[in-house]
């Protein structure tokens, strides 16, 4: 992933968008309500380099060394993680069907 | 085959272990119990204790880490890196400053307004992982949080460690499945009808003969929702999903992602980031060709890659 290059038109709209959400939704939950709300004059697009002005200390990231999660150290005694290098996130080995409602053995849902 | 199941509670939430052979069900039972608390031990923000909590205190400076904790911080970061972001393990400090500080079952579901700042978490890129020196540094600044990649990782250890304990795929028709708070991972040899898995906003929902359920086969299954894990502060509602670019609860068209996935891990990681995504998110989960079904604020449903279709009724 790069850095330092400068925001797509689409990554610059998608982050305003955000911005613009967050607001709405403040303004119509602080209604009867005290919520403090400031903006940090710049976003950053995560992988990106800030825009010039932000405050947040991403703007050093390239001074940082990329982690690598290829590298061919010594990690014998780690758990089993076959994904762990892999380039892509893993498809199944075979597409889901359709169950038989009723005969669940478990379910997904967000966490409780 | 004689199915049996194991219902328990784990690191804050729910713990199911299914197995083929209701003779192996305490020793698969025994294996996921070591893993998740080993997971714990290492992983958890909530403890003092725990090793990430000991890496938090010696920020800035290079900290040997164990193998476990290595392939946590490794699973997150590799996570952050082919979601473009989108999960990113440095919101630790973003989560906090939301309202989520201690287990969720502490958290007050109601309270004051508080400050809402839009700010970008540091970005994972500042972690320095050294897979040579089995060591790590966080700088100062960064918080750690690794609740969303830790548990769909322990469900996957849980289920390979579980299966080696009843003996291995070797044994005739040895299957195990592990649910950890709804991210589910399944390993050996699945029932005759596959495992049939239901999908819900929340993983405390019953099974029921109308809720929609898929079956799979092999690898992991997953779900983030902003619909569990919330609270107000003020008039605003919370979650706890955040996004990197603001800092703050993602606010996007969906409330619930599903996802399969070759195992847990990928399936959760993707799962958070079509969360955090928003409308991107069809486009993306079908280009990476991860199967998923995602769910509107008002409940409408949109499946992609392979998702099946419900039969007509």
């Amino acid at each position: 992933m790069s850095t330092g290059e400068p925001l797509t038109p689409r990554d610059r709209d998608a982050a305003l968008q955000k911005l613009r959400d967050w607001r709405t939704t403040i303004a119509i939950g602080s209604a009867g309500a005290v919520v403090a709300f400031g903006v940090v004059a710049a976003v950053t697009i995560p992988g990106k380099a800030s825009a010039a002005g932000a405050t947040d200390s991403g703007d050093t990231q390239q001074s940082q060394q990329q982690p690598s999660d290829t590298s061919q150290g010594d990690t014998s005694q780690a758990p089993a993680d076959p994904n762990s290098g892999a380039s892509t996130l893993q498809a199944p080995q075979q597409m889901p069907a359709f169950g038989f409602g009723g005969g669940g053995r478990a379910v997904s849902g967000g966490s409780h | 085959m004689t199915i049996a199941t194991a219902d328990d509670r784990a690191i804050g939430t729910s713990l199911r272990v299914v197995v083929t052979d209701a003779a192996l069900l305490d020793v698969a039972k025994a294996a996921v119990d070591r893993v998740v608390r080993e997971i714990d031990e290492s992983c958890s923000r909530f403890r003092e204790d725990s090793e990430l909590s000991r890496l938090h205190a010696s920020a800035g400076r290079e900290v040997p880490v164990s193998p476990l904790l290595l392939t946590a911080l490794r699973a997150a970061l590799r996570g952050a890196r082919l979601s473009g972001g989108a999960v990113d393990p440095t919101v630790g400090t973003a989560v906090k400053t939301v309202g989520y500080v201690e287990d969720f079952a502490s958290v007050a579901r109601e309270g004051a307004a508080i400050p809402l700042v839009v700010r970008p978490v540091p970005g994972w890129q500042r972690i320095v992982l050294n897979e040579v020196t089995c060591s790590v540094v966080v700088p100062e600044g960064v918080e750690v949080d690794l609740g969303s990649t830790a548990k769909a990782l322990a469900s996957d250890l849980a289920a390979r460690a579980a299966l080696e304990a009843m003996g291995g795929a070797g044994v005739a028709g040895a299957g195990v499945l592990v649910s950890l708070g709804g991210d589910i991972a399944v390993a050996g040899e699945p029932p005759p009808d596959g495992w049939q898995i239901q999908v819900a906003d929340s993983s405390d929902a019953p099974i029921s003969a109308d809720g929609e359920t898929i079956a799979i086969q092999s690898g992991g299954v997953a779900t983030s929702s902003t619909t569990v894990r919330r609270w107000k502060r003020g008039d605003v509602v919370l979650h706890h999903i955040i996004d990197p670019a603001t800092g703050l609860p993602a606010q996007g068209p969906w409330r619930t992602v599903t996802v399969v996935a070759g195992d847990c891990l990928d399936a959760n990681i993707a799962a958070t980031a079509a969360i955090v995504r928003g409308a991107s998110a069809p486009e993306w989960l079908r280009h990476i060709g991860l199967p998923a079904r995602l769910v509107t604020h008002d409940g409408a449903v949109t499946r992609v890659a392979g998702w099946p279709e419900p039969r007509p009724a």
